[in-house]
């Protein structure tokens, strides 16, 4: 149950074009950028960039807070390598991401147990889960 | 038909004040200083690029000619309930030039196409508005 909800920030971003031309800005300006198809000459990121980022920096910031809830300490940032695919299959276009999380200085159940964790936190995580396969990778 | 896949985005995110995320191809290279809402905004750019070739596609699927124009704004909420994160989003899509009902016929299917519109189906609140 959802007694109170607070918003704690609101990303507005204004795009035009397509995933292989298009073009998106965030309100505040930091964020602005060309898209393009991969492989083309036109030289932009794509959607499953962007989302791999965003996911994937959420995902670090869940790990750190499962970490403070368990009383424990990460020494150095955690680095997360992501893979977001665009497939066609069956039911049409879908994706499938792998995110390689890699924590240093932490024993490998204990990270493990981090991982898990912030899986249950991230609001990406939770935002997708049972609709795409996710596989998440300590290396 | 099988599976086949179109493309994979890799990036390497670190976090903390000096994070940041940088695609393989170095393409997309951004700062992302907590706290920040710099993964909603991608999050907002992500799904509104694909949204648009999804409007493109059920248009094309219709024959429905779509004029220049087509815009979508992204608001992506970060919130907080009992201690729980969660994601809400809110979609203001402009197709200029197309009759509203028809235009609304797009959007709605559209929906139905975007793998980002499916990743969340169900699992967050989403409201497409046609402005």
């Amino acid at each position: 149950m959802n007694h109170f909800v607070g918003v704690l920030h609101t990303a507005k971003t204004e795009t035009t074009g397509d995933r292989d031309d298009g073009t998106s800005r965030s309100s505040d300006g930091l964020l602005d950028i060309r898209l393009s198809a991969p492989g083309s000459a036109r030289i932009g990121t794509s959607p499953d960039q962007l989302f791999a980022a965003g996911w994937s920096a959420s995902f670090a910031n869940a790990i750190a807070l499962a970490a403070c809830k368990r009383n424990i300490a990460l020494t150095a940032k955690v680095r997360i390598d992501a893979e977001v695919d665009l497939a066609l299959g069956f039911g049409g276009y879908l994706l499938t991401t792998r995110l390689n999380v890699r924590l240093p200085g932490v024993e490998r159940n204990v990270a493990r147990n981090l991982v898990d964790g912030a899986e249950k936190i991230c609001p990406y995580s939770k935002a997708t889960r049972g609709n795409i396969a996710v596989t998440i990778k300590l290396t | 038909m099988t599976e086949k896949l179109l493309f994979t985005g890799k990036t390497h995110n670190t976090n903390g004040h000096a994070g940041g995320a940088r695609s393989s191809d170095g393409h997309l290279d951004v700062k992302l200083p907590a706290p920040h809402p710099a993964a909603e905004q991608l999050f907002g750019a992500a799904w509104s690029a694909c949204y648009m070739g999804a409007i493109e596609l059920a248009a094309a699927q219709r024959k429905v000619r779509l004029p220049a124009g087509l815009a979508v704004d992204a608001e992506i909420d970060l919130n907080l309930a009992d201690g729980a994160f969660f994601l809400r989003a809110r979609l203001n899509v402009s197709v200029p030039g197309v009759e509203r009902d028809q235009a609304q016929a797009l959007i709605d299917t559209a929906h139905t196409i975007c793998p980002y519109s499916k990743a969340v189906h169900g699992n967050i609140d989403v409201t497409t508005t046609l402005v």
